[in-house]
Formats: C-alpha cells, sequence, structure tokens
C-alpha cells in the first residue's frame, strides 16, 4: 500500500514537469501576439522578437479602436457565428438522431453524402456558390448558410460517433411510457448528447469566426464586415505598423477566448450530468 | 403524399427564411449588384437616349438635373486609414455636390481584392459600378467577358483626354478602345541609403559593375546589401525586370511583353545572368527565399540595409516618421549596363492603377463623374504623400510633396521609355510561370537560358489559347 | 416502439431540413465544378468544351505529384505524430490530474488562435536573420545546425510542417478526452480494482472503448492534410520552388493567379476523390480492427 503511494506520487510529479512545458508552448502564441502588440515597429524588427516590450506602446490599442469599426465588425461576427452554430447545432442533431437510431434502408448512403463534405474546400466551389447565392449577398444570411452547410458534416460525423456510444435504455424506457419520437428526441436525445454539441459548438465557433474567402466574398462593404476581414485590412500590402496589426489581432482573439471559456465550463457542466444519468 | 406535403413545407421554410435575408439588406440604401444587373436591361435605352441628349452638357448637370435618387458603389483597395480617409473626403464631397447621388465604397485588402473579390464577381458582371482595377494582362479577361463599359465616348463627351498625362492610357486600352482611367504612374528607382554608404565609404553605383562593387563591400562587412523578398515572385521581378529594360531596351521590351516580339532573347538572357550575379555576389538577404516584400523592406526602412530597388511607392515609406531613414535617402536609376541596349533615361514603371466602370451600371454618366473625379483626386493626394506619381495635369505646390519622391521625378524628366512589371503586363498562366522562373533563378535551379526559354513557352501558351 | 423508428414522416422531419441545406449549398456546387473540369476556361469569358484534356494534364504534370506526394507525407505526420501526442495528453487529463481543466483548455489555445497569427508567429520564429530557433541555437553552441528554414528546399516542407501538426494538437486531445470521459467511470474503476496500473487501463480498457472516435479523429487528420492551405499560403506559398507545394495551394494559384479555371477545377474533383479513397481505407481497416 504505502509503495504504490509513492510511485503513484513520483509519476505525478514529472507528469506535471512535462504538462508544464506542453502548457508553456501552448501558451506561447498568446504571449508572443499580445507582447507584440505593444511594441514599435522598431522593436520588432529590429531584434526584440519574444521579449517584454521595451516601450509599453498601448497607445497601439487606442488608434485601433479610433480608426476602424472594430465595435461593428464584432458584432457583425457575433451575429454570424451565432446563427451558424445553432443551425448546425440542431439541423446536424437532427440529422444523426436519423441516421443512427432510426430505421430506413438510406440511412447509410445519407450519412456518406454528408461526410463527402468534408472533403470539400471552399476555394474549389467559390465560384459557383457566388452564382448560386446571388439573391442573398450583402446579407448575414450570405455567410450563415454556406458556413451551416460547411460545418455539418464534421458535426454529424462526431454526432454519430457520440450517439452509437450512448446506450438505449432511456430511449426505450421513454417510448414504453408513450412518448412519441419528437420528445425523445428533444427530451432524452438532445440532453444526452449535450456534451459532444458543445464540442462541436466550439469547433464550429472556430471555423465561422476565422473564415475569410467567403467574408470576403460574399458581403460588401462595411457594414457586414466581420472582424478577421476587418483586422485582415489593417495587414495592407503597403502597410508597415505592425504594433497597430497586433493590436487588431488581440482584439479579434479576445471574444474567442472568452466564448471558449464559457462553451468549455459548459462541457464540463454536461459531462457531470451525462455521467450521473448514463 | 405526405412526403410531398412535408417537403414543401421545408421549401417554403427556405424561401421565407431567403426573404428575410434580402429584407435586412436594407433595401434600397445600397444598390444591390444582383439588381443593378435587372435594373441596367430596363435602364439601357433610356441611359442611351439621355446620354445623346445631353452632349454638350458638363457631367455635374446631367446629373443635377435629373434628380432622381441615385445609388453607386464603389469598390476600392484602401481600408487602411490613410487612404481610406482621403476616399472618404472625397466621397464626401462628391455627395454634396450631388444631393440626389449616395455613394457606397466597398474596401477589400489589394490581395485579397486581387484574387478573390474582384475576380469573383466579375465572373457574373456583379464588381461595383466604379471599381478599381488593373490594366495591361489583369483586366483584359474582364474586358474580352464584356464586363468593363467602354469609356471613348463619355471621354470624347467631356473632352477627359486634356486634362490626363500623355501616355497614361495606354495601359487601359484594349483593341483601340479605352477603358481603364489611370489613378497614377510610378516608376522604378534605386533608392539608397546615403549615410550607409558613407560609413562604409562605398560609392552609390552609377554602372553595373559599381553595383556589384558596392554589394560585395557592403557583403564583406557583414551589411545585407539590398532588400528582396523572394517569397514573393513580383519582388524579384521589379529588379529583373528593371535590369531587362537596361539590357535589351524598353522598346523590345513592351513589343515582347504584348507578343510581338519574343522574350527568348540574348539581352533578356542577360538581364536574368545579372540578377544571378547579384545573387552569387550574396546582395540579398540570407534566407531571402523564405521572405516577404514586407518583412525584407522593413531592415531598409530600420536603416539596416543600405539598398533597394523599389517602385516610386518606396517613397512614402522613406519619408515616414516611423520609419529612421528620413532625409538619408537618394534615389537613382538602375545603373547603366554595359553593352546594354537601354539607356539610362528608359524606366520601370508606367499607369497600371485604373479606376474602372462595370458595364452593367444603370448610370453611366454619374459613375463616368465620379470615377473621373476620384481618379483626379486621389492621383493628386498620393502624389503628395509619396505614393506615386500623379497620372492626371495636376496642380500641386511642390512644396507638399514628399521630398525623396521629387528626387525621382527629377529622374524621370528625360524619360524616353517605360516598361511595366511583367507580371502586371502578361496574362493569367504567363505571370505565375514568371514568379517560378525567377525563384529558381535565385534558388539557382533555373539557369539564365531555362529562365528566358520558359517565360517565351509561357508566354506563347497564354496567346495561343487566345488566338484559336 | 419498432413502429416508431421507422415512421416516414419523422425520418423526413429529422432528415431532410440538413440533408436540402447541405445538398444546396455544398455538393450541388462539386457539381458545377465537374462540369468545370471539363471545360478550358478562365472563369470570366466564354468557355470551351474540352473532355477529360485537364485530367490529361494534370497527371501529366510532375508539380502536381509532387503537391499531392507533399500533402500524403503530410497526412502521415499528422495521424504518426501528432495523434500520438493528442491521445497521450488526453489520456493524462482524463486519468484525473490537478488543474485537469487548465491543462486542457491551455493545450486547446492555439487551435483558437486563427491561422494568419500562428503563421506570423513562425514566420518570426524561423526568420533567418534575427529568428527565434537561429537565436536558440547560436545560443546553444549549435551554431553549425543553423538553417535558412523557410528559404532552402531542404528544409521548407518540414518547416511548414511542424507548427500545421503542432496547432491541432489541442483539437485532437479535446476529441479524444470528451471521448475518454464519456465512459462510465465505473468501467474504468473495476478495471483499477482488478489491479491494472494507469497504463494499462489506459491501454486496454479506455482506447479499445473510444476506436469510434479514433477512427474520427484519424479521419479528421488525413482530409485536413490532404486540404492544407492557409499556413502553407502564409509561411511560403508553396516555395522556395514548389519544395512545400500541396494541391489546395496549387488549385488556388490556378483559379485566382493563372485563371486555369477549367483545370483548377480538375484538381478540386481530384481532392475530394482523393479523399473519399483514403476514408474509404480507414472505414475499412478500422472495421478490421472493431471485428477483433
Amino acid at each position: 500500500m504505502k509503495r504504490e503511494k509513492t510511485k503513484l506520487k513520483k509519476t505525478g510529479l514529472i507528469t506535471t514537469v512535462l504538462l508544464l512545458i506542453v502548457t508553456a508552448i501552448q501558451l506561447f502564441p498568446l504571449y508572443w501576439m499580445f507582447t507584440f502588440s505593444l511594441k514599435s515597429n522598431k522593436e520588432i524588427f529590429g531584434g526584440n522578437i519574444i521579449g517584454l516590450p521595451e516601450n509599453w506602446e498601448w497607445d497601439n490599442y487606442v488608434k485601433i479602436f479610433d480608426k476602424a469599426h472594430l465595435g461593428r465588425y464584432l458584432f457583425n461576427s457575433v451575429v454570424v457565428t451565432g446563427f451558424t452554430i445553432v443551425f448546425t447545432l440542431i439541423l446536424s442533431a437532427m440529422a444523426t438522431y436519423a441516421i443512427v437510431r432510426l430505421k430506413w434502408k438510406l440511412s447509410n448512403a445519407v450519412y456518406f453524402i454528408f461526410l463527402t463534405g468534408m472533403m470539400l474546400s471552399i476555394h474549389a466551389v467559390l465560384l459557383p456558390l457566388f452564382v448560386n447565392m446571388k439573391p442573398l449577398l450583402d446579407t448575414y444570411w450570405a455567410l450563415i448558410i454556406p458556413y451551416v452547410a460547411f460545418a455539418m458534416p464534421t458535426a454529424i460525423l462526431l454526432m454519430v460517433g457520440s450517439l452509437e456510444a450512448l446506450p438505449k435504455e432511456l430511449e426505450e424506457a421513454a417510448f414504453i411510457d408513450g412518448a412519441n419520437i419528437y420528445r425523445v428526441f428533444w427530451q432524452i436525445i438532445m440532453p444526452l448528447m449535450k456534451p459532444i454539441l458543445s464540442t462541436v459548438a466550439i469547433l464550429t465557433f472556430l471555423s465561422s469566426w476565422n473564415e475569410m474567402m467567403l467574408a470576403i466574398a460574399f458581403v460588401s462593404g462595411e457594414k457586414y464586415k466581420t472582424i478577421t476581414v476587418g483586422v485582415n485590412d489593417m495587414v495592407g500590402k503597403y502597410s508597415t505598423k505592425w504594433g497597430l496589426i497586433g493590436a487588431g489581432l488581440t482584439i479579434a482573439t479576445i471574444p474567442t477566448l472568452v466564448l471558449y471559456v464559457f462553451l468549455s465550463k459548459n462541457i464540463q457542466k454536461s459531462l457531470a450530468m451525462g455521467a450521473v444519468k448514463g | 403524399m405526405k412526403l410531398k406535403k412535408l417537403l414543401g413545407l421545408i421549401l417554403t421554410g427556405a424561401m421565407v427564411l431567403s426573404m428575410v435575408g434580402c429584407g435586412s439588406s436594407g433595401g434600397g440604401s445600397s444598390a444591390g449588384s444582383g439588381n443593378a444587373t435587372e435594373q441596367e436591361t430596363e435602364n439601357e435605352q433610356e441611359a442611351e437616349d439621355t446620354q445623346q441628349n445631353e452632349d454638350e452638357k458638363s457631367p455635374g448637370e446631367s446629373v443635377a438635373d435629373s434628380g432622381e435618387e441615385i445609388n453607386l458603389t464603389f469598390w476600392h483597395i484602401w481600408p487602411d486609414a490613410e487612404m481610406g480617409a482621403i476616399v472618404e473626403s472625397y466621397v464626401e464631397l462628391f455627395e454634396d455636390e450631388h444631393p440626389n447621388v449616395h455613394i457606397e465604397s466597398v474596401a477589400t485588402q489589394e490581395v485579397e481584392y486581387q484574387n478573390n473579390k474582384l475576380k469573383v464577381a466579375a465572373a457574373t458582371g456583379a464588381q461595383g459600378d466604379v471599381f478599381m482595377c488593373w490594366g495591361g494582362g489583369y483586366a483584359k479577361a474582364y474586358v474580352d467577358a464584356g464586363v468593363v463599359l467602354p469609356l471613348d465616348d463619355l471621354m470624347e463627351k467631356y473632352g477627359t483626354k486634356d486634362e490626363l498625362l500623355d501616355g497614361t492610357l495606354t495601359y487601359g486600352t484594349y483593341d483601340g478602345k479605352t477603358y481603364g482611367l489611370p489613378l497614377k504612374q510610378w516608376a522604378g528607382a534605386l533608392f539608397c541609403n546615403e549615410e550607409l554608404f558613407e560609413e562604409y565609404n562605398v560609392k552609390i553605383p552609377e554602372t553595373f559593375d559599381e553595383l556589384l562593387e558596392a554589394v560585395k563591400t557592403f557583403r564583406a562587412a557583414g551589411v545585407t546589401p539590398m532588400v528582396l523578398g523572394a517569397k514573393e515572385g513580383w519582388h524579384i521581378g521589379m529588379i529583373q525586370n528593371a535590369l531587362a529594360v537596361r539590357t535589351e531596351g524598353a522598346d523590345y521590351m513592351n513589343r515582347a511583353l504584348q507578343g510581338e516580339e519574343t522574350l527568348d532573347t540574348e539581352g533578356i538572357v542577360k538581364s536574368a545572368e545579372l540578377l544571378c550575379e547579384l545573387n552569387e555576389a550574396g546582395a540579398f538577404p540570407d534566407g531571402t527565399l523564405g521572405l516577404g516584400s514586407e518583412e525584407s523592406q522593413e531592415e531598409f526602412y530600420m536603416g539596416l540595409i543600405p539598398m533597394y530597388f523599389g517602385g516610386s511607392w518606396v517613397s512614402s515609406g522613406c519619408d515616414s516618421e516611423e520609419n529612421e531613414i528620413q532625409g538619408l535617402i537618394k534615389a537613382v536609376p538602375m545603373p547603366a549596363v554595359e553593352g546594354g541596349k537601354g539607356g539610362i533615361n528608359s524606366f520601370s514603371g508606367g499607369a497600371i492603377d485604373m479606376m474602372m466602370i462595370n458595364a452593367n451600371t444603370a448610370n453611366p454618366d454619374v459613375a463616368y463623374e465620379f470615377a473621373v473625379g476620384i481618379t483626379k483626386y486621389m492621383s493628386e493626394e498620393a502624389y503628395k504623400i509619396g505614393d506615386s506619381l500623379p497620372a492626371w495635369k495636376v496642380d500641386v505646390d511642390e512644396s507638399e510633396v514628399s521630398p525623396t519622391l521629387r528626387q525621382v521625378e527629377e529622374l524621370i524628366k528625360n524619360a524616353d521609355g517605360y516598361v511595366l512589371a511583367w507580371d502586371t503586363f502578361l496574362e493569367g498562366a504567363a505571370i505565375e510561370a514568371h514568379y517560378e522562373l525567377l525563384q529558381g533563378l535565385i534558388a539557382g535551379t533555373t539557369s539564365p537560358e531555362e529562365f528566358a526559354a520558359g517565360m517565351q513557352a509561357a508566354q506563347e501558351e497564354v496567346k495561343g489559347s487566345e488566338a484559336e | 416502439m419498432e413502429r416508431a423508428l421507422k415512421d416516414k414522416k419523422a425520418i423526413c422531419f429529422f432528415v431532410l431540413p440538413a440533408l436540402i441545406w447541405f445538398c444546396l449549398i455544398a455538393l450541388l456546387p462539386v457539381f458545377q465544378s465537374a462540369g468545370y473540369s471539363l471545360l478550358d476556361w478562365d472563369g470570366i469569358g466564354d468557355a470551351k468544351l474540352i473532355g477529360v484534356s485537364n485530367y490529361v494534364k494534370m497527371f501529366g504534370d510532375p508539380l502536381f505529384f509532387k503537391a499531392v506526394w507533399n500533402s500524403i507525407l503530410l497526412a502521415a505526420a499528422s495521424v504518426f505524430i501528432q495523434l500520438p501526442i493528442s491521445m497521450v495528453l488526453a489520456l493524462v487529463l482524463a486519468g484525473g490530474v490537478r488543474g485537469e481543466n487548465f491543462y486542457r483548455n491551455a493545450f486547446f489555445v492555439p487551435v483558437i488562435i486563427s491561422g494568419t497569427i500562428i503563421a506570423h508567429l513562425w514566420m518570426k520564429i524561423y526568420h533567418p536573420s534575427y529568428g527565434l530557433l537561429n537565436i536558440g541555437l547560436e545560443a546553444l553552441g549549435l551554431a553549425s545546425l543553423k538553417r535558412e528554414w523557410l528559404g532552402s528546399e531542404g528544409t521548407a516542407l518540414v518547416a511548414c510542417f511542424v507548427p500545421m501538426v503542432w496547432q491541432y494538437i489541442g483539437y485532437h486531445m479535446l476529441l479524444f478526452y470528451s471521448a475518454a470521459k464519456s465512459i462510465s467511470p465505473e468501467i474504468i474503476e473495476a478495471a483499477q480494482v482488478d489491479g491494472a496500473t494507469r497504463f494499462q487501463t489506459a491501454w486496454r480498457v479506455i482506447i479499445p472503448m473510444i476506436v469510434p472516435m479514433i477512427k474520427a479523429c484519424v479521419i479528421f487528420a488525413i482530409i485536413g492534410s490532404l486540404k492544407s492551405f492557409d499556413l502553407i499560403y502564409i509561411l511560403t506559398n508553396g516555395g522556395p520552388v514548389h519544395a512545400s507545394e500541396v494541391p489546395s495551394l496549387l488549385m488556388y494559384k490556378k483559379i485566382f493567379i493563372s485563371n486555369e479555371y477549367g483545370y483548377a477545377s480538375a484538381i478540386a474533383i481530384f481532392i475530394i476523390l482523393e479523399c473519399l479513397l483514403f476514408t474509404f481505407i480507414v472505414q475499412k481497416i478500422f472495421n478490421h480492427i472493431q471485428k477483433d
């Protein structure tokens, strides 16, 4: 007993050290981006690449909010990403339920069709999609609709794997109690899938928040510009103010961090719930 | 039966969704590109009629008279604060003069605009009523597809040609018709940091041999001699193209790039050889093939690299307070090449940045007036900040102009020929081939002969597929 | 219940909205692209039907094969380097360590940060004269190992792989982790009561139970690699002299720089078919594993 304990403790220490090293590597980009946003060109190109700024140029942040319509862009990104996540989660969960639990001949074929979507690259379909989407250009829907379509394959693949692993007893019991299929889906399946829904929400969020090709081609003008495009605008061909760009990038990243932490707490909660019920 | 009903329901749902989407676009305020096409078919006849009736009038009157609400979209590449402010100040000016006209400007970052936004939209003629575009090879596909409005009649009507400097329309002209209004002109020059030249006791080069000497001296002293971000093919092209002006002469190069002469001549091989000589002498930064143009030029602006061969736009960086080289820069022509066919007064450069008008615009006259106005205005402003030389006959107090740009202007006073950067002249696949071959020269995997032969082959392929 | 699960109305209700949405928006353009791949077309003007000439050209292009080979190497690196690292991290965290949530969130950070920032960061790390890597090597007395990482043909490809593999370690870790966490604790406790060490528990109990997720991750990693674009586009743009060329980048250049829309569409169709083929192979392999 005693020997067993010491052994565990020892592994624990080595593990902790290793985990901390990995953490430092993984967090480095955040540190770098933030310090870079507070430096002047001279420092960045003059050799102070990873150190702390010599002069903390907070001014970069003031300038960036003065110059660009960042508030507007952030709002647009939130709207587009929000709708994209909601539609993706609901539609994908419904399709997943039909594919995994319902009994019909074409379910495998339909699953396969969705999976092919993962192989598409957005550059290849940009032009035909532009033509097809023409009536909706310059609206939020011009972005939301394709984002949802391109997010569904990954979402469905993940959800199918997770639903297959869930035991059927709860559903069976509900059916015996006389619940109809829609209630079973909404009241039994959806709560059970919460962990994977949170995971999918995060992934969908990231892909649509950072998307640029469509966001440039499908909406025009300041009104619908997303934050990612707005920040990219600042990285102009002849623009040399790197501190400003760093400030823009930081501002664009903060919401993703906040939302991630928020969604990630949700994962923990639903994980705990899943454990109780399962 | 049930299935069909459901399907119908879903489709209706989808339609409602899409209508909601349309509604939220804000209706009339933005002249949706989609609507523009429909309007155009209706208004085409009308527009032509007006055009005939309004001869002799200045464009301003013709618009003010009608009094109807007009929406124009203007697509440009200046989302940055400095140039963006210039655009907005003109838009406001124009709207004040024409209360019935509303202009929505759409700014997209240059690279994305060139590669993505404009190409995708122009495929269906959905670009802005007035849009920034590049002449030469870039716009040719658009002109051929009929999505750009020919401007000859309008230019005639408003006497625009008299206000332009000579030769600035060349690269906006296709098959004898003019499609683009030039925004600015550029010229290539060797920008030298005199402080560094003095420090290392080097003479500012006038001949290629002196340039090579200077390169060797700086390299021996541990200083990177010249700027080059060879990851971007165009940046290598700036140097090689300018050398070709020296070795093969401006006239020949212009004809060759148009496909009238071949590109595999001795002179062009020579230009590639000279580039290789510079490269072998250590002219360019270590690892230049992995560096972007910006990364590389930044060291010049910080006063660490003595020489930068670039376009006149380099001036704005030289005079900028953000950088460390104000007042230290001397601009000289690309050094003379002994035995070359081109003299010291030939330059790389020209007018390639244009404003064009969408062939589908509902209001060609207003669009034209705006295009002329903004082009002139920006020509002047860009001149002041040292970005480029004007393409219009502008009246600017010389003291307002960037000092380094003034030097470039002095250089080209006696210019006897210009050759555009090849990548703006060439079309489609030949551009990609050009970049590849240039990188090959720097990497040492392509010989100068292969470079010239490769360029000729690429040019033949592009021109050949057009002829079919 | 059987009847409820076979209800056609319900099936349509659940599957049609997603299916129609997906087919109209994502799948239809693919068929349009397949059509374009048979054309000689610049994407703007008149098109000419040329049959399979674009495919003939593609298969005769050594550059295309180089790009495909590079992307397959990347896929191999993802599956055999990235996924094992992710798995180890996920199992360590799922096994319960102090600060589990903190580590999990920290490891995921590179995934959250946009590719542009990651690429710029690595450009600074690789910079030949003042990059972190070369400066670090010099400081360690290993100056002979200094390279022009992105600028020489020998190292550019590997230099691109490192950040690509690194960025998505957290992504796969999270997926493995959430799968491992959904295994009911009783099963793991039962194994530990039987005297299994943590390593044995992981290897014999947890990993076999999350095989479906492993399959999904392998597919993600392979497809992601075969379609990779963003980081390479910024880091090297496929250079120097195509040393780090990949098919998506080649396609991008064909569409947007050379105006060879027909040819680019042929590459696009190839990438889709290639991904399908690999997915099929992975499915077969995993079916085999799962049966055992």
